[in-house]
């Protein structure tokens, strides 16, 4: 038996000599650092060339704003702090709608692993809900909730169900059907199978629809805040947009842009943590 | 080591009609419905698995192994004829009665190597220290134990295959039912395996029962090899294995002379089946 585990080891442990493995892990870091120098070259030579041409007159100052501009409203507006009173009710809003509508969405799609029969008869109405565009129901939603963060939770809410039970409902689909059997063969019971089996495995296909839901929440939330909202920063470039206020107008914009950034960087911690055993083998 | 020669003294001095049948095949047969009509896949086989006896079927691909597999595991019904285990008639679906191995390892990505081990326990309620326990030791005897907290992607085809078979073990079913356990894996890891197999199989007086289409592997593990002919498959042959350096071990049992005679003879069985069923198509 030793003789046997040894021999298998031997055949086994079969790595590419470390001096090549090192070559390769050198590369790869080379690489990820010329990207990197890229990027900030491209994102550094685009303000550069904005805050140029605002400058020399190449382009209207008064249309384009400038970089300088908007960052001095930026510092302004956050030393008075209503930049970040703004982003927080957006952030609010759109992670407690990210948060409902991804639990209810994944609940329901997860759920419908249960009966085939009710999933089938379920999956027109599904598609016919999503179909509708959400600024469309936007109105309703204001009218039944109000115009306060009430109304832009559900409209985030709404912008994320369904995406979420479709993803859910067919990572529940993709199980394993041997692994099922070996269940079965254990003796589990169709509640065992669903807890031990069906709902980790879906947990990669739930966590992919979460990183899109988190865009999705956002849309649905400012999409509120543009229909009728008296804070927030689909709110704040509403009223500069009226006022012709570019810098603010882009000021808002950018901070979506970071707001957005900030918010999928949670949901990577997240995936991190459901989906560590994905990474146990590399 | 104690175990295999006292079984081994038995075996000797008083044969194997003194052992007691713990899985009788009786009569079965079994059709498939296709578009192109019913399609026979089993005649009337007839078998038995003594106690603590290693038991192969091989025969050619085809011969309806996996159906007679699965329908002694009890998940697909005879369409004639029936399984017996120690004296009952089992049904469709009384699953854990039998101990359950498969080609793939089905290993869970998402559990630790010691978690994948007690899954069954798991379902089956038992405390969860003692399965614990229970599956360390499992994995201590095959060398596995510092892998307990790793994931199953950082593992290779024939350890991941090992943990299958602890797996299947340490369920305590004292029949085990294996269908190619060991295809997928390299050929000097799959000697390897059944050498720890065998091992293991006789410490602990388990009962196999080893599907194969592999001849070398089926003579150089077992006490007994069914032949099953090609479709309908029906057994042809029957043929009590008894290497002297068997119980030493599959790789020795390779070399010995009665291994490359029962190899031969096997091989001139399934020969024989194809050159019929060559006729009967020309026919």
């Amino acid at each position: 038996m030793h003789e046997a585990v040894m021999s298998e080891n031997m055949l086994t442990v079969q790595q590419p000599p470390a001096s090549t493995r090192k070559q390769q892990q050198r590369a790869e870091n080379f690489q990820s650092i010329a990207v990197r120098a890229v990027q900030i070259t491209v994102a550094v030579g685009f303000f550069a060339l904005w805050e140029w041409g605002a400058r020399s007159g190449a382009i209207s100052s008064f249309l384009f704003s400038s970089p300088s501009e908007v960052w001095a409203l930026a510092l302004a507006r956050i030393r008075d702090g209503s930049l970040i009173y703004g982003a927080y009710v957006t952030g609010m809003e759109t992670l407690a709608g990210f948060v409902v509508g991804s639990l209810l969405g994944t609940a329901l799609g997860l759920g419908l692993w249960y009966s085939r029969f009710l999933a089938r008869v379920m999956s027109v109405f599904v598609l016919a809900l999503g179909s509708i565009p959400v600024l469309a129901l936007g109105p309703l939603i204001i009218i039944w909730f109000g115009t306060g963060i009430e109304s832009k939770i559900v409209l985030a809410t709404v912008s994320c169900v369904i995406v979420a039970l479709l993803q859910a409902y067919e990572g529940a689909q993709q199980v394993d059907k041997d692994l099922i059997r070996l269940l079965t063969s254990f003796g589990a019971t169709k509640r065992q199978i669903f807890t031990k089996v069906v709902i980790p495995s879906s947990s990669s296909w739930v966590v992919a629809a979460a990183k899109l839901n988190v865009g999705f929440s956002l849309i649905g939330a400012v999409i509120g805040e543009y229909i009728s909202s008296q804070h927030g920063l689909g709110n704040l470039i509403l009223i500069a947009g009226a006022n012709y206020n570019i810098s603010l107008v882009l000021l808002g914009v950018f901070s979506l842009m970071i707001l957005a950034f900030a918010l999928s960087s949670f949901v990577g911690v997240v995936e991190h943590k459901l989906l560590g055993w994905k990474l146990a083998g590399r | 080591m104690e175990a295999s020669i006292s079984g081994a003294a038995v075996r000797g001095a008083t044969g194997r009609e003194a052992k007691r049948a713990r899985v009788e095949v009786k009569g079965v047969s079994k059709w498939f419905d296709t578009k192109d009509g019913q399609v026979q896949a089993l005649r009337d086989v007839n078998l038995t698995v003594l106690d603590q006896e290693f038991t192969c079927i091989v025969g050619p691909s085809g011969c309806g192994k996996s159906t007679l597999f699965n329908i002694i595991a009890g998940l697909l019904e005879p369409s004639r004829g029936q399984i017996v285990v120690d004296g009952t008639p089992i049904k469709m679906g009384m699953a854990g009665r039998l101990g359950y191995m498969q080609q793939k390892d089905l290993l869970i990505p998402w559990r630790t190597i010691l978690r994948n081990v007690t899954i069954g326990l798991e379902i089956q309620g038992r405390p969860e220290g003692e399965s614990r326990e229970l599956a360390m030791r499992y994995l201590k005897m095959f060398g596995l134990a510092k892998y307990a907290d790793s994931f199953p992607a950082s593992l290779s085809g024939g350890m991941k295959q090992r943990v299958a078979l602890i797996r299947t073990l340490v369920m305590g079913q004292d029949i085990i039912l294996m269908d190619e356990p060991f295809q997928s894996l390299d050929y000097p890891t799959r000697v390897a395996l059944e050498a720890e197999l065998l091992e293991m199989v006789q410490e602990l007086k388990r009962t196999v029962l080893f599907v194969t289409h592999d001849i070398e592997e089926a003579v150089s593990i077992a006490d007994k090899v069914y032949v099953l002919s090609k479709g309908p498959g029906t057994v042809r042959d029957l043929r009590t294995i008894r290497l002297n350096m068997k119980r030493e071990s599959p790789i020795d049992a390779r070399k010995s002379a009665e291994f490359h005679e029962h190899y031969a003879a096997i091989w001139n069985q399934l020969e024989v089946v194809t050159n019929l069923r060559k006729e009967s198509q020309h026919a």
